[in-house]
């Protein structure tokens, strides 16, 4: 996959998958090698991390599906390079532990091959999160 | 319309100049009507507040560049489609009080036209540049 528009459409359903919590079509969509990562110091920022293979892409996606809820989403820029895509988001987050709701924007960088995920790597408002 | 070439030249060299505290070199690739801005809650007060015009974009800059100079930089990731560019580097951070070292990385989303960025959008880690800057202020 590597035709612009085939790209974009992954991501724009990847992203819906992402906000509405969708496990199987996130769980279709990355490869059995990829990585996630959310930038940062794990020293300073708990949400810090590298979940690696489809498995620990999974749990991590599960956690997260299951701690936030996501609404009032926009796609604010989406650069497609090859077979690459950056991708600069905006949302409001519902914590479900706490119930409070943030507004907050996030990037993603993401490499696609064979039509899955096999690298993504996020940065987000660590100071916000926590 | 700047060329896909011009735009990924013009990104490599910002970035470099960032990290080398080339001001002469971000002065010349920031339009005048420029924006910048660090993506984050207003919380975090003077980090986040979004930044217009040339001179407090460069303000900035230098101020970045006299507390925490950047070494090891290096470009990871570098995406440009039509007038934007995404980059994602990497650089060591040193607290020049502090004497604190520490690898991050960054993320920028950046709009040129006519051979210079209208808008960059930054990404960092919102934590550790707090933490950074209030060891700084300690030290």
């Amino acid at each position: 996959m590597t035709d612009r528009s085939e790209i974009e459409a992954f991501v724009k359903k990847l992203y819906a998958a992402r906000v509405n919590g969708d496990m199987d079509a996130l769980s279709g969509a990355f490869a059995e090698h990829a990585k996630f990562q959310i930038a940062g110091s794990p020293e300073v920022s708990m949400l810090a991390t590298l979940a690696e293979g489809h498995d620990g892409v999974m749990s991590l996606m599960q956690t997260i599906a299951d701690s936030l809820a996501f609404e009032d989403f926009a796609m604010l820029d989406l650069v497609i390079d090859g077979n690459k895509a950056a991708v600069r988001w905006r949302a409001t987050v519902h914590q479900v532990a706490s119930g409070q709701t943030f507004t907050t924007e996030l990037a993603d960088f993401i490499v696609i091959e064979d039509g899955k995920v096999v690298s993504f790597i996020e940065f987000l408002d660590t100071a916000l999160a926590g | 319309m700047t060329a896909r070439r011009e735009i990924e030249v013009l990104v490599r060299g910002l970035c470099a100049a960032r990290a080398a505290g080339d001001m002469d070199t971000l002065r010349q690739g920031y339009a005048g009507n420029a924006t910048f801005r660090i993506a984050g809650s207003p919380a975090g007060g003077a980090l986040t507040a979004p930044l217009t015009g040339h001179a407090e974009i460069m303000a900035r800059f230098e101020s970045n560049i006299a507390s925490l100079p950047l070494g090891d930089f290096a470009i990871v990731d570098l995406l440009v489609e039509g007038n934007q560019a995404a980059v994602r580097w990497r650089a060591t951070v040193r607290g020049v009080n502090s004497k604190d070292e520490s690898t991050t990385e960054i993320a920028q989303f950046l709009e040129v036209e006519n051979g210079k960025v209208v808008t960059l959008v930054e990404f960092l880690d919102t934590a550790h540049a707090t933490q950074a800057a209030k060891t700084e202020e300690l030290s």
